[in-house]
């Protein structure tokens, strides 16, 4: 399933359906062949990586997918640390990325993203910042990576919880022979990953910037893209309802809803980011 | 000659209102290298054209516009379609921009109400061109910032 054709689905409810029972599938782009020959004449530029990051992306949520499947225990509690050490790897790449942009970055305190979202479609989500970033390819990356962040930090939150549960369950039947903290000796704790949420919260609050005039027909396709794969995410964490249904409600408005407002936006020079 | 700088102006105004600026973003900087290169094919010229007539015709609400590009759309896909079975010229990249092109057009031309099952069509048929061509393909020039895209829209 291609995330940026969310846009066009999101409110659907018998696409939403089909959307909770969709799958990522690794692709051929994630071969070495085609991540590695298009850029031997030309070095990869920031943005380039995205899609690198993405594929990493997918390839663990199929490895977590395919844990149902192993049958012995040991060899389930092997994958889980080797994907663990994976997600850490993954992490630390989109974190190398994200440092290199960070003084293009703004937060403000302000509820200005959240009265705006508020004002042009129907969401309850309170957001407390605004994001505003130097350029569009910054915007453009920044969002990808909060998505990937929200993504993968929400799948770590996941894989520790299955092993915490394998510890208690071996403590349980009394085959545990070692506490979790040396079963685990090479594992860091998660901290911020736990917050994941946050990183949904920025996203919505870079859609503003998006919004602009100057950015013109052209940005729905690409803020689409990471707000569908926060929404995919979504759907399995019914905890965070108000969130997914405030991005359903901006896919939607990026559609022909954001064109009739920018037309009155224009006629009324409402006030930008 | 007048069709030609007709088809000119009329992508320089898209881009000029389309795209944002300064950007190298891979959605966008295809745009800019397929104007900067002479669009010869009929194909590659009329999905060009059928994009840009169906965002000025969405951005204005104009039917008039929106109707006509729906039929530049028709023309643009029959084209289109002979290329991708003409050996001589399916595997150009002539081919694979037009292809790209309607893949835009599709994006301006959506319906509210649309289930996306033709994007979906047409972006498989797509990626599958991508893919025919080989990675060897894609080093520099219009192929490489189709790919460029193309990579993202594999997501």
């Amino acid at each position: 399933m291609r995330l940026h054709v969310y846009f066009k689905l999101a409110t659907n409810a018998y696409v939403q359906a089909f959307l909770a029972g969709s799958q990522c599938r690794p692709s051929y782009t994630s071969l070495p062949l085609w991540t590695q020959l298009p850029w031997e004449k030309i070095a990869k530029r920031p943005i380039d990586h995205i899609p690198d990051l993405y594929l990493s992306h997918v390839s663990l949520d199929h490895r977590i997918k395919g844990l149902a499947r192993l049958s012995s225990d040991e060899g389930r509690s092997d994958e889980i640390m080797r994907l663990i050490s994976t997600s850490w790897e993954t992490d630390r790449q989109m974190e190398e990325l994200y440092q290199t942009l960070s003084s293009r970055i703004w937060f403000s305190r302000t509820d200005y993203a959240g009265r705006y979202l508020r004002s042009i479609c129907d969401i309850d989500t309170h957001l407390e910042f605004c994001a505003t970033f130097a350029d569009f390819d910054t915007a453009m990356i920044a969002s990808w990576l909060w998505a990937l962040q929200a993504s993968l930090w929400s799948k770590m939150v996941y894989l520790y919880d299955l092993l915490a549960m394998k510890h208690n369950q071996d403590v349980a039947t009394g085959t545990a022979n070692t506490l979790l903290d040396d079963l685990t000796p090479n594992v860091p704790q998660l901290t911020y990953q736990t917050n994941w949420i946050d990183r949904v919260y920025r996203l919505l609050a870079s859609v503003p910037f998006y919004l602009q005039p100057r950015y013109q027909i052209t940005s729905p396709l690409i803020i689409a893209t990471p707000l569908g794969l926060a929404y995919r995410d979504l759907l399995s964490q019914p905890q965070f309802e108000a969130e997914k249904q405030a991005i359903a409600s901006v896919l939607n408005v990026l559609t022909d809803g954001m064109m009739a407002y920018r037309r009155s936006l224009m006629a009324n020079t409402v006030d930008t980011v | 000659m007048s069709n030609d700088i007709n088809r000119i102006q009329l992508f320089s105004s898209f881009l000029e209102t389309a795209v944002p600026k300064g950007t190298t973003c891979p959605n966008c900087e295809w745009l800019f290298v397929l104007h900067s290169t002479q669009a010869t094919s009929l194909a590659l010229q009329s999905s060009i054209a059928a994009m840009c007539l169906a965002a000025f015709g969405k951005l204005n609400a104009d039917e008039n516009l929106q109707h006509e590009s729906a039929i530049t759309h028709k023309q643009a896909l029959l084209a289109t379609q002979a290329a991708l079975r003409n050996p001589l010229v399916s595997y150009s990249d002539d081919t694979l921009a037009a292809c790209e092109a309607l893949l835009l057009y599709d994006f301006y031309a959506q319906d509210t109400y649309s289930d996306g099952t033709v994007y979906l069509k047409n972006l498989e048929a797509f990626s599958r061109l991508v893919y025919l061509r080989g990675p060897e393909q894609y080093k520099e020039g219009l192929a490489h910032s189709l790919f460029r895209n193309a990579r993202l829209l594999e997501a």
